[in-house]
């Protein structure tokens, strides 16, 4: 008897006190973008006025906003003007009066032709560095110092390393019936045209270690399969059938994947660089093409007409009999698997022009990320997976574009117009 | 050496202690002004699927497209919340919350029931106003669907009454949009994240009056981003009636624990 009402009176004093608090749960942060501020360098040793004072922390900003994940403070805005470079001596106070959640401040100097430049991030509201670095480069690399910052402050304020470092492969048009091969930076900066003929070159795709692209090129009369190596040039010649040989794709540094209307019908191919014979991987009557691999090497995805109309499948790079993916829409073309194998981005129209879409690796939940802005094709994902490139003939100017990988903040990389892209890998 | 007279003989004190604290409780019982800290009806615990992300929808799930959706995910976003524009001076939104402060309190004097069905109000605005249903194409399992989040599994939370979970999900999406944290701590594996519980007090405006921890993370970035959340989001929406004993004088217990956001 005892014991009951012993237990019955910690029971209800229990049941009281779950009723006491109304629990908020919030399980993830906000949308907004994440406010930081990056001041003009500090200038020592005599460079105190230099425009490079001001050219890193323009580059940083500029790889932060089009990040899509921060909002870079106008330096107008500024209520501190001072030179303090370490958290004993900068005035937080006037940062965190701004809402900054990071500061990013530093110095330069010159010795020679060299350039010694010390770059730090805080957070204003614990009075912590995050991150400190100091480069020594010429004046040539400063940019790329500023990219490799922009992926510090990533990695330190995002949890993954950031992209600024890596490039992008694409097709431009460049006089009359002439389209080369080209590779910028993410910025759109240091655009490198990579194949010197007048030919039509199309749909360059990057080696796994980013040291080749492989391409089609009009360069015989028929589009044959090329290759080039980034680091010398050498360009080579890996299909001659004097057939339709387009889409190529790396699955490995060696093996490269291609759609080849050798036969009857458009179907997949795979030949080593080192030569050899093709095999065939695909045999259906339909036309096969845009192959595309996961990470991993064990999955790729494909277009195909086999249902009628062009539709994503999937399959193991062996080949064989895919499995439908798509069953919406009218044509889905060129997928691409994102590099945890979780996510597919393609192109479908349903009515009029492409729009870019993404869905489930298993092919649920199709989701649109573009929307009334032209012609959107070609997406390809970011090698952190963060982030989707694919050209645009929307009216704000044709071209190479960006966006996070759920459609926000849509920017223009390409200086000019471009198509077909591929982002590249990281470098080691 | 202990001997069992050694030993006090604590049953008679644990029989008055039940005793008393029985009587307590049917004190606080009887007592009309208490009463309503206890549920009449018997606990019923039914899930409600919250979707994940910042929506104020509740359980509607995804609208199934017959064809490639018409809309974008980040159509869907800003409809239902529209992006206030920062002042480029500042850096900061316009102050909104005050007029809204002064119409509330201008409000208060009205009917009774008005204010019990001001926090169901604004939702029920919020879904009517919508143009754009949240859609996706070959959905899994009849319709069902996570509108922004990565992760395969909804937010469940158990609770006996619509109206609570409405008002939940009212302060939930209040506190989320003022959240601003380093994306990093969302993408942590399971188990290494900060979590951090923080009790709030408000005042019958729903102005945040006071904040205290009940469990620090650890971590000096994310709780102060925790505490920063908390004040931007006040004042508070208006409690519903059953709510307001709860919310003035126990306040609110709101816990902080990221996961991935796309």
């Amino acid at each position: 008897m005892k014991k009951t009402l012993l237990l019955a009176s910690c029971l209800l004093l229990l049941a009281s006190s779950a009723w006491a608090r109304i629990y908020i749960p919030v399980d993830q942060p906000s949308d907004k973008l994440f406010p930081i501020a990056v001041t003009e360098l500090v200038g020592l040793d005599g460079m105190r006025g230099s425009k490079l004072t001001e050219k890193v922390p323009d580059i940083i900003k500029n790889d932060l906003t089009i990040s899509g994940y921060f909002q870079v403070i106008p330096d107008s805005a500024f209520l501190d003007a001072s030179e303090a470079l370490t958290s004993d001596t900068i005035n937080f106070a006037k940062w965190t009066a701004l809402e900054a959640g990071g500061l990013v401040k530093g110095s330069i100097k010159r010795k020679g032709g060299e350039y010694t430049v010390q770059l730090k991030l805080f957070d204003p509201y614990s009075a912590q560095l995050l991150v400190g670095k100091q480069y020594t480069s010429n004046e040539k690399n400063l940019r790329s110092v500023a990219h490799r910052f922009s992926d510090d402050i990533m990695e330190a304020l995002t949890g993954k390393r950031g992209i600024f470092n890596t490039k992008i492969a694409y097709t431009a048009m460049s006089g009359r019936g002439n389209k080369p091969i080209y590779v910028m930076d993410v910025d759109g900066e240091n655009n490198f045209r990579v194949t010197p003929d007048s030919s039509i070159n199309l749909g360059p795709s990057w080696s796994p270690d980013g040291s080749m692209l492989t391409f089609a090129s009009y360069k015989k009369g028929n589009p044959e399969i090329f290759f080039v190596n980034l680091g010398n040039g050498n360009m080579r010649q890996l299909t001659n059938n004097k057939n339709t040989n387009i889409t190529p794709a790396f699955l490995t540094n060696n093996l490269i994947y291609y759609a080849s209307s050798l036969g009857y019908s458009t179907e997949l191919f795979t030949k080593s660089i080192r030569g050899g014979k093709e095999r065939q991987l695909t045999s259906n009557s339909g036309i096969n093409l845009a192959p595309r691999f996961s990470k991993d090497g064990g999955t790729m995805v494909y277009s195909s007409t086999l249902p009628g109309r062009l539709h994503v499948f999937r399959t193991t790079p062996e080949g064989g009999l895919g499995t439908r993916l798509t069953f919406v829409g009218v044509h889905n073309d060129s997928p691409d698997i994102s590099p945890d194998g979780t996510k597919i981005t393609f192109c479908g129209q349903d009515s009029g022009t492409f729009d870019i879409f993404v869905m489930n690796s298993d092919g649920s939940n199709i989701q649109r990320l573009t929307i009334d802005s032209g012609s959107n094709e070609h997406p390809r994902w970011s090698p952190d997976g963060r982030y989707i490139v694919f050209s645009s003939t929307r009216k704000e100017g044709a071209g190479i574009y960006m966006m996070r990988a759920d459609g926000a903040n849509q920017v223009k990389m390409s200086k000019g117009g471009g198509q077909l892209p591929d982002w590249g890998p990281w470098l080691k | 050496m202990y001997t069992r007279q050694d030993v006090p003989n604590i049953s008679r004190p644990i029989f008055y202690s039940a005793i008393g604290h029985l009587v307590l409780i049917i004190i606080l019982c009887v007592v009309p002004s208490i009463k309503r800290t206890f549920s009449d009806k018997p606990l019923q615990m039914v899930w409600v699927e919250l979707p994940r992300g910042t929506s104020e929808d509740i359980g509607t799930g995804m609208k199934k497209s017959e064809a490639l959706p018409k809309s974008t995910i980040q159509e869907q976003k800003d409809l239902l919340n529209p992006k206030a524009e920062i002042d480029k001076k500042t850096m900061k939104e316009p102050e909104k919350d005050k007029d809204k402060k002064k119409k509330k309190k201008e409000k208060r004097p009205v009917k009774k029931k008005s204010k019990e069905s001001a926090a169901l109000a604004k939702i029920d605005k919020l879904l009517k106003k919508r143009v754009i249903q949240p859609e996706a194409a070959q959905l899994k399992d009849g319709g069902e669907g996570f509108k922004y989040g990565t992760s395969d599994e909804p937010l469940r939370v158990p609770i006996d009454d619509p109206e609570y979970v409405k008002y939940q999900a009212m302060i939930r999406s209040k506190i989320i949009q003022e959240w601003i944290v380093p994306m990093k701590y969302g993408e942590m594996p399971e188990g290494t994240r900060p979590k951090s519980r923080v009790i709030v007090m408000i005042n019958e405006g729903g102005e945040v009056i006071s904040t205290q921890w009940e469990r620090r993370s650890g971590d000096a970035s994310f709780d102060s981003s925790c505490v920063r959340a908390i004040q931007r989001a006040s004042p508070f929406d208006e409690p519903i009636e059953r709510l307001k004993w709860e919310a003035y004088n126990e306040g609110f217990l709101v816990e902080f624990d990221p996961r991935l956001k796309p």
